[in-house]
């Protein structure tokens, strides 16, 4: 079942990037954290701490952090698409070949089993390439939380489970970093009217 | 001897202690505490000179400081004392009322601090935190006194190429320290001709550059001409020479056997800076500057002497590398002495005019007469007659070059005789230099009025300048007396060179009787000039074909050196604009602009900022400001750090 | 050291003015006219000792020491220079770069008079004999270094025994130092095609410039200070450069004639040539020099030895 999950993560990370509508992506979004906090429950076995910590994550990544951004797309709304930087099916073609290629030059990590091991890495680099590929702010900040969620998803995995200090400083971590982008997010789109990228170009000298 | 240790350890404190009241708004009885700590340094530096042993602890490659004294630092150390403590004296009555008075009087003292601390250095770490602190000291010296562009631009070129040159010297002393050849000329005997190599060429380039070998000059002429008179008297006088001392520690010293072409290098780098620092400080008409590159001159002299040590020191001749390399000591403290007392008078002589511009001075020999003096024999000096210091020098470095001539192989004596003509050729240089610096600022009638109403500065500032004046004919007097400690200080000295009296005599050469000399020149003139007889006329103009000698005919600074700027006109490439204005027929006004750039800055210089700003241009392509182009740059990393992973390439 | 040599040093004092009275005779005869005798310079001296002198305004010491200071270093040059290859007794050595630096001291004096003055000619002259003398100066240690070469040092007593006898003559090298050193002549003696002594145009002076403002006595030390350049050179050449025997009797008979020859030549070659442009002059110096350095070359290759 583990496996499935897994493989449901990816799927999910590569379907953030062709879609447009960004409640849709969150959506998405918050259905991989809830498959990343049922595998983390599962592999916690019978050990209290970790699952304490499974459920933590389960609850910050598939809750807070979607509602989160939720409000933000709340109070930004967009008047018109955002013009896409190339064609949905690039878009797709170009990260099934970055994860293609993660899959294929990863050394064994020698962490956790293969398969899991290949699909963290995959993940960490689709989203790097979702933040390539898409031009508003707020997919690109979907793509970092994608990126950390392949990062967890590898923590748990390790047998023996990580130390949960580890474990509150990445959330922590991660909570701050979307604070502090979601702030930003909100002071370009009421300074820009749009949440798209490019034109912050115009701020360069 | 712990006496004399002690007496090295009081010295350093009271330095600081002087330091701390400068600062604290007593200046000048900090400047005298620190002039008695120098006094105690000196003793220190002279006792251990003279008695030829070491002090302290000895050189090693480990980590862990250590100071301590032998006679080559004593040396150094004593000259650093007998140039700071007129320089202090100076300084007490020239620095109050200045803008920012009492920290630059604490950062004099550090800077002797420092001078003291690489002269003392026993390890890599002590020499390199005391060198770099020598080296940014002056910097914010020359800041605190003035903060308009020429000076805020001369520090940053300063600082720019001292560090960027200085890397060598960092290289240097770490190659040599990892090797274990500090203060073992065998360990780096050892180690192979290519980390001997990698040391020789580092510290040529390092020392080099802060001695002021062309082409790594640049800083001197822009650093010098800001600072205060009596840090520049400092930094020409002392800063250049504990340079020096350095590239004569690594190269002499600690090198194991020395490489046939180092010689060769110094002479040619020798020759350079001889040439290029005399023609360059002709064509100036600020007077500092003008002494800035003669610095660049002399520094060139004592090159040449070093290298001539080296090829006769190679050849297994040890008389004359003994003598050559006592030549070049000598002419390291001559300079020292007439420097310091050229860059004070210049400091007088603004403090009294205002002006350092050498077309707004004249005629200050007779309303200055203290400073006119100092000055004139200061100058005399430099320009190497005799019967001063600085022939006496000159003739050593010219006998050594000689005899490099006559007794090595025929490669090197070609070598050696095109230095010798060189040489002969920058004397006459220095000597036109030399005759138009003073010629126009002591000589003829005032060009300002302000000039015509200087007097001469107060008694501490006089005191200064003649006591050094005193030491340039003393040392010209009495050369002799010093050779013999000065060739025992050549490393792997061979024979003692006994003394025969006070004038200079080296085998191979008919003498130079400097008292005999100095003696009849002197008494001839007083009885030729006292036979002029008192049947004279009263005074009349000056002859200018019939015409009122007006002010408007006088000669200026670029006059006296035009035949000479016409002929080496490829060499200086003089830029000039002429505008001539006429109305009805007749020529109303004309105006004339000319300027000597240096060769170095444009060849050099220019285009290596040039090609730094392109390059630095082009990097900034890669900057877009884009969120995505860097994650894509992150991407594009990893992904190429995977496939090397894969390859094996990265193992 | 030998007291006849130091006796006729002595008396070179008195004789040098001599050597340019007979030049001036000589070049008189070449060019058709009769004139003065050998012994003008003399009457010249003699009628300047007894006038009195006028001194420009605004001058100070320095001025009037100064033709005392040039005097005085001749004097010494004179007292340098060896005689038939034996020094002096009178305590001054005998080493070829302590009369450099002598000469160059005079130099020196001559300069500051002229920007004591302020005069515009005297300056002018002055500008272009320092800058002929900075190739004159590298011109005359290359020379002098082609007789140190075979002398081992700089001993000018040495040099001269050293370049004795006909064996020298073998290779070029001693033929170059001829060459460079009948150049030095030239320049240090202020003839043609350096310099016109002959002159009486300000803007063409260059040794004559500084004397312009000077009169009476003063004129009368510079006037003998140049004639002693004549001899100091003059000697020199003739004890170094042309052939002469090792003894000293017939060494000084050797030196008696070779001196009379080159006042002789002297005489020739300013009266066949016209003098040189005053940019030019550097250039001819510089070859001198090339030569010079070839001459060395091969003197240490053994070319011809």
């Amino acid at each position: 079942m583990n496996g499935i999950l897994v493989t449901c993560m990816l799927a999910l990370a590569l379907a953030i990037i062709v879609v447009r509508r960004r409640f849709v992506g969150i959506a998405l979004l918050a259905a991989q954290a809830l498959a990343l906090g049922i595998i983390a429950i599962d592999l916690a076995g019978g050990r209290s701490e970790d699952f304490l910590v499974a459920s933590l994550l389960l609850l910050s990544k598939a809750v807070v952090l979607p509602l989160l951004l939720y409000l933000l797309i709340r109070r930004t709304p967009e008047a018109r698409p955002v013009a896409a930087a190339a064609s949905p099916m690039v878009r797709l073609l170009g990260a099934g070949a970055v994860a293609l290629c993660a899959v294929l030059l990863i050394p064994p990590l020698g962490i956790g089993d293969a398969h899991t091991e290949h699909t963290s890495v995959a993940l960490v680099l689709v989203g790097i390439t979702i933040v390539i590929a898409r031009r508003p702010i707020l997919f690109q900040l979907l793509g970092l939380i994608v990126a950390e969620n392949g990062l967890s998803l590898l923590a748990v995995s390790v047998p023996g489970g990580l130390s949960y200090v580890v474990e509150f400083g990445a959330l922590f971590d991660l909570a701050l970093i979307v604070t502090v982008a979601a702030a930003f997010a909100q002071r370009i789109h009421s300074d820009l009217g749009t949440g798209d990228t490019e034109l912050l170009r115009g701020l360069r000298d | 001897m712990p006496l004399l240790a002690w007496a090295a350890l009081a010295g350093v404190a009271t330095l600081a202690c002087g330091s701390i009241l400068a600062a604290t708004d007593r200046l000048r009885s900090g400047l005298m505490v620190q002039a008695a700590a120098m006094a105690l340094l000196g003793v220190a530096g002279v006792a251990v000179l003279a008695g030829g042993q070491t002090i302290g602890a000895p050189f090693h490659s480990t980590v862990g400081l250590a100071f301590g004294l032998d006679p080559l630092s004593g040396l150094f150390l004593a000259l650093l004392s007998f140039t700071a403590i007129p320089t202090l004296l100076f300084a007490r009555d020239y620095l109050p009322g200045r803008p920012h008075a009492p920290a630059v009087g604490a950062l004099t003292g550090v800077f002797l601090l420092s001078l003291a601390g690489v002269l003392a250095a026993r390890d890599v770490v002590s020499f390199l935190v005391f060198w770099e602190l020598m080296t940014l000291v002056p910097a914010a010296a020359i800041l605190l006194a003035g903060r308009d562009r020429e000076a805020r631009s001369a520090v940053y070129a300063y600082i720019a190429i001292t560090h960027l040159g200085g890397a060598g010297v960092w290289i240097a002393l770490l190659a040599l320290a990892h090797h274990g050849g500090i203060g073992d000329p065998a360990a780096m005997a050892s180690a192979g001709t290519g980390a001997q190599t990698l040391v020789a060429v580092a510290a040529l380039i390092g020392f080099g550059t802060k001695a002021g070998f062309i082409p790594l000059h640049s800083w001197l002429p822009r650093a010098h001409p800001v600072a205060p008179a009596h840090l520049s008297a400092l930094m020409s006088g002392m800063m250049l020479k504990v340079a020096l001392y350095g590239l004569i520690r690594v190269e002499f010293d600690w090198l194991g056997t020395t490489p046939r072409w180092l010689g060769l290098a110094l002479l040619a780098v020798g020759l350079c800076s001889c040439l290029g620092g005399v023609l360059w400080a002709l064509v100036q008409r600020d007077l500092k500057r003008l002494l800035a590159y003669s610095s660049i001159e002399n520094v060139g002299i004592v090159a040449l002497a070093l290298g001539a040590s080296l090829l006769f020191s190679g050849a297994g001749d040890r008389t004359w590398a003994d003598i050559a390399f006592a030549a070049a000591l000598l002419q390291i403290t001559n300079h020292a002495v007439f420097k310091t007392l050229l860059f004070l008078g210049a400091g007088a002589l603004d403090r009294a005019t205002g002006s350092m511009d050498l077309d707004h001075l004249g005629g200050l020999l007779r309303r200055m007469p203290w400073t006119g003096g100092a000055f004139l024999v200061g100058g005399m000096a430099i320009a190497g007659l005799p019967p001063l210091n600085g022939f006496a020098s000159e003739w050593l470095v010219l006998q050594s070059l000689v005899h490099v001539v006559i007794r090595e192989p025929l490669g090197i004596a070609l070598a050696g005789a095109l230095a010798l003509g060189g040489l002969a050729a920058t004397a006459a240089l220095a000597l036109l230099c030399f005759a138009q610096m003073l010629g126009l600022t002591l000589l003829g009638v005032p060009r300002t009025q302000r000039c015509a109403q200087a007097c001469d500065p107060p008694v501490g500032m006089r005191a200064a300048m003649a006591a050094l004046a005193l030491m340039c004919v003393a040392l010209g007097l009495a050369p002799g007396l010093l050779l013999p400690t000065l060739a025992g200080l050549a490393p792997g000295a061979g024979a003692p060179v006994a003394a025969l009296g006070a004038g200079l005599h080296v085998p191979g050469s008919g003498s130079y009787p400097t008292l005999g000399l100095a003696l009849a020149i002197a008494a001839l003139t007083g009885v030729l000039a006292s036979a002029r007889g008192k049947r004279r006329a009263a005074p009349s103009a000056s002859w200018a074909c019939g015409q009122p000698f007006v002010p408007a005919l006088r000669w200026s600074s670029e006059s006296f050196t035009k035949p000479l700027r016409l002929v080496l006109e490829s060499i200086l490439r003089p830029r000039r604009t002429i505008e001539v204005t006429h109305a009805g027929g007749m020529v109303q006004s004309v105006s004339y602009e000319g300027e000597v750039h240096s060769l170095l800055d444009r060849a050099l210089y220019e285009p290596t900022v040039r090609t730094g700003l392109r390059a630095a241009a082009l990097a900034r392509r890669t900057q877009s400001g884009n969120v995505r182009t860097y994650a894509a740059y992150l991407l594009g990393l990893v992904m190429a750090l995977l496939v090397l992973a894969q390859t094996g390439i990265l193992g | 050291m030998s007291a006849a040599a130091t006796v006729i040093q002595l008396a070179g004092i008195v004789l040098a003015p001599l050597l340019p009275g007979s030049i001036q005779s000589m070049k008189a005869r070449l060019q058709g006219r009769h004139g003065a005798s050998l012994l003008q310079p003399y009457r010249t001296l003699m009628r300047l000792w007894g006038k009195s002198a006028v001194d420009p305004e605004g001058t100070g010491p320095v001025y009037r020491i100064a033709p005392a200071l040039v005097a005085a270093c001749m004097l010494a040059a004179v007292a340098i220079v060896p005689i038939a290859g034996r020094a002096g007794a009178l305590g001054l050595g005998d080493d070829a770069l302590v009369l450099i630096g002598v000469l160059a001291l005079s130099r020196f004096a001559l300069a500051m008079a002229a920007w004591d003055t302020g005069n515009a000619f005297a300056l002018m002259a002055c500008a272009r004999d320092l800058m002929i003398a900075v190739f004159g100066e590298a011109l005359l240690v290359l020379a002098m270094l082609l007789v140190a070469l075979p002398a081992h040092g700089t001993d000018l007593a040495t040099m001269s025994s050293a370049a004795a006898g006909t064996q020298i003559w073998n290779g070029p090298a001693h033929w170059c130092g001829a060459l460079a050193f009948a150049l030095v002549i030239l320049v240090e003696t202020g003839r043609q095609p350096i310099d016109n002594p002959d002159t009486h145009l300000e803007l063409t002076m260059i040794h004559e410039g500084p004397l312009l403002e000077y009169g009476g006595r003063d004129l009368a030390l510079l006037t003998w200070a140049g004639a002693a350049r004549h001899w100091v050179f003059i000697v020199l050449g003739a004890e170094l450069y042309l052939p002469h025997p090792a003894g000293f009797a017939a060494g000084l008979l050797t030196l008696t004639a070779s001196v009379a020859v080159l006042c002789c030549a002297l005489a020739v070659a300013e009266s066949a040539q016209a003098k040189m442009r005053i940019l030019r002059v550097p250039a001819l110096l510089g070859v001198g020099c090339a030569i010079a350095i070839a001459g060395a070359g091969m003197w240490i290759g053994g070319v011809g030895v």
